[in-house]
C-alpha cells in the first residue's frame, strides 16, 4: 500500500517550486519584513530555495539556507545540508532571525530542533513556523470523528517511509509550550489562507467557546497557570487559529 | 511489598502489564521508567530479573540491593544510553511515552536492548477513545493532556509530571514498526470512554470508517480496513490507556 501526496496548491516562484500551500511565503515574508533586524536569515528546510530566493532578490538580505538533502536550484544563498533532527552547523546567536516553512511535522526531534534554534538566534530574534493547523475547527471536527488531523488524514505507511510523511502533528497549545521552555514567546499567530468550507464550521464555535472557558476557568490553581490559561485562550480562539488552512505562528527569543 | 509502592500509573495499568510480562517468554526484563518501583518490585516477587531505570533514580523505593536486581540511571531519549544490546526477553515502558521529548530515540532504544524476537509492552494514555476525541474537538486539547504547562519549572520536573507528547494510537504503531517491531496484541486498563452517547453514537462511527474505507480503496490510498476495524476495537475507542505488546522483528 502506498500513500499518495497531493500538493494542489503550490506555487511557482520563477522557475522555483514552493513547497507550501497557497499565500504562504507572502505571510512569511510580511512577518520577517515587520521585523526590525531582519538582515540574517536561516530557510529551513529550504527546498528548491524559493523563499530564499525571495529574500535575497527582493530585499538583498543575507539569506542561508539548509535543507537535509541538495536540492537547492538557488545559488544566491549559502546553503549547506542540514538534518533538523540534529545540530545545525551554525555558531550560537547567529541569525536574526529562523524560517521554518512546513517542515517541523516532518521531523522526528521537534523539541531538540526549536532548542536548537533557540542556540543559533540572537536574543530578541524571531523564529516563524508554518505547519498543517490541527487546532481549526474543521481540523478538531475531523478528528472527533475519524482520529486523524487535516494534512494528516491517513494512515502513514511504515513500510515506505519518506521525508513527505507527517510524522509530527502539533497543535497550538503544544506548539506554545515547546517554544516557552526554549526561550520564546508567540508574537504573531497567522494563516495562510481561509478556505470557504472552514467557514462552514463557524455554526461549532460556540460550543467551543463555551466549553473551553469552563474548562480554562476550572483548571487555574497558581498565577501562572491562570495567566497561561488566559494566553492559550486567546490564542486558541483568534480567527486563524480557527478557521486557517496552515498555521504561521512568529515568535520572539527573550 | 508492592502494596507499599505507590504505582506510577493509572488504575489498572501495572496490574494488566504484570499479567502479559509473566505469560511471556523469558526472565530478563527491562522495566523503564521505573518510577518508584511497584511493578519491578512485582516482577522481582515472581522470579524474574529485573534491571530497572529511570532517569530520576533517587525516587526509587526498593533496596537496590535486592537480588535480580539491577537499577540504571538511564535517559531513555539519549541515542547511546548505557544498557546492554540484545541483553533481554522482555522491555516494559509503562506511562513513559507521554513524558518524552524524543518518542523515536526511545523505540529505537528499547528495540536495540531486546533479543530477537523479544517483547516490548509499552503503555500510554490513549487520546483517540470517544472521550478524548471530543474533548479535542471542543477544547483543542487531548485527554490527560488538559493542564496547561507552566514553562517556568525545571525540565527533570516537566518529564517527571507532565505529559509533554500525545501520541495516538496510529502514531504509536508508525514509530513501533518503523522502529523494527511488529504489534501482537492491544489492550486497555479499563474502558473510561464507555458511556451511553459513546455507545449510541458507535455505529455512526462504525459508518464514517465504512464510507472512508471504501473512499481510500476507490482513490487508491491503500486498504485501512483492517485499521479502522483496530480504531472502533473497544480497547480503543472506549479504553483510557492502551497498552501495546510488540515483539521485536528479526532481520
Amino acid at each position: 500500500m502506498r500513500i499518495r501526496f497531493k500538493f494542489p496548491e503550490r506555487e511557482q516562484d520563477g522557475d522555483l517550486l514552493e513547497n507550501n500551500l497557497v499565500n504562504t511565503n507572502n505571510v512569511v515574508e510580511r512577518l520577517v519584513l515587520e521585523e526590525k533586524n531582519h538582515k540574517t536569515l536561516l530557510d529551513i528546510p529550504s527546498g528548491e530555495g524559493a523563499f530564499a530566493k525571495r529574500m535575497v532578490e527582493k530585499y538583498n538580505l543575507d539569506v542561508y539556507a539548509a535543507d537535509c538533502e541538495n536540492i537547492c536550484k538557488f545559488s544566491g544563498a549559502s546553503f549547506v545540508v542540514a538534518d533538523m533532527n540534529h545540530s545545525l552547523p551554525y555558531e550560537d546567536e547567529f541569525f536574526d532571525g529562523v524560517v521554518n516553512i512546513d517542515g517541523i511535522e516532518h521531523i522526528e526531534r521537534p523539541f531538540d530542533f526549536i532548542k536548537e534554534c533557540g542556540r543559533i538566534i540572537k536574543p530578541g530574534g524571531f523564529f516563524i513556523i508554518v505547519t498543517p493547523n490541527i487546532s481549526a475547527l474543521r481540523s478538531r471536527w475531523r478528528w472527533l470523528l475519524t482520529g486523524f488531523h487535516n494534512g494528516c488524514k491517513w494512515p502513514l505507511d511504515e513500510t515506505d517511509p519518506m521525508p513527505l510523511h507527517h510524522i509530527t502533528m502539533v497543535s497550538l497549545p503544544e506548539l506554545r509550550y515547546r517554544l516557552a521552555i526554549n526561550g520564546f514567546v508567540i508574537t504573531d499567530i497567522e494563516t495562510n489562507q481561509i478556505k470557504f468550507i472552514s467557514w462552514m464550521y463557524c455554526f461549532l464555535l460556540p460550543f467551543c467557546l463555551f466549553i473551553t472557558y469552563i474548562a480554562f476557568r476550572k483548571n487555574s490553581p497558581n498565577p501562572a497557570r491562570t495567566r497561561i490559561n488566559k494566553e492559550v485562550f486567546r490564542q486558541m480562539f483568534t480567527i486563524p487559529t480557527l478557521f486557517g488552512a496552515a498555521l504561521i505562528v512568529k515568535a520572539k527569543k527573550v | 511489598m508492592s502494596e507499599l509502592i505507590e504505582e506510577l500509573a493509572s488504575g489498572g495499568v501495572h496490574d494488566k502489564v504484570f499479567e502479559i510480562a509473566r505469560k511471556l517468554p523469558g526472565t530478563r526484563i527491562f522495566d523503564a521508567p521505573t518510577g518508584y518501583g511497584a511493578l519491578t518490585d512485582r516482577l522481582l516477587s515472581a522470579g524474574k530479573i529485573v534491571t530497572a531505570g529511570d532517569i530520576d533514580v533517587e525516587q526509587f523505593k526498593l533496596n537496590p540491593d535486592r537480588k535480580n536486581l539491577t537499577l540504571l540511571r538511564i535517559d531513555l531519549t539519549d541515542p547511546k544510553p548505557a544498557v546492554e544490546d540484545e541483553g533481554y526477553d522482555i522491555a516494559i515502558c509503562v506511562e513513559g511515552v507521554e513524558h518524552l521529548e524524543n518518542q523515536w530515540i526511545l523505540a529505537r532504544n528499547l528495540c536495540r536492548l531486546l533479543k530477537p524476537s523479544g517483547y516490548l509492552i509499552l503503555t500510554t494514555p490513549n487520546i483517540v477513545n470517544f472521550r478524548s476525541r471530543l474533548r479535542y474537538f471542543l477544547e483543542g486539547r487531548y485527554e490527560f493532556f488538559k493542564r496547561p504547562l507552566v514553562q517556568g519549572k525545571s525540565i527533570v520536573h516537566d518529564l517527571n509530571v507532565y505529559h509533554i507528547a500525545p501520541v495516538s494510537y496510529f502514531e504509536l504503531q508508525f514509530i513501533l514498526e518503523s522502529s523494527g517491531f511488529a504489534i501482537k496484541e492491544l489492550y486497555a486498563n479499563k474502558y473510561s470512554s464507555r458511556n451511553v452517547v459513546s455507545i449510541l453514537l458507535r455505529p455512526l462511527f462504525r459508518l464514517i470508517y465504512a464510507y472512508k474505507d471504501r473512499r481510500d480503496k476507490k482513490r487508491n490510498r491503500g486498504d485501512h480496513a483492517e485499521l479502522y476495524r483496530t480504531i472502533m476495537s473497544d480497547e480503543i475507542y472506549y479504553g483510557e490507556t492502551l497498552i501495546v505488546v510488540a515483539q521485536k522483528k528479526l532481520l
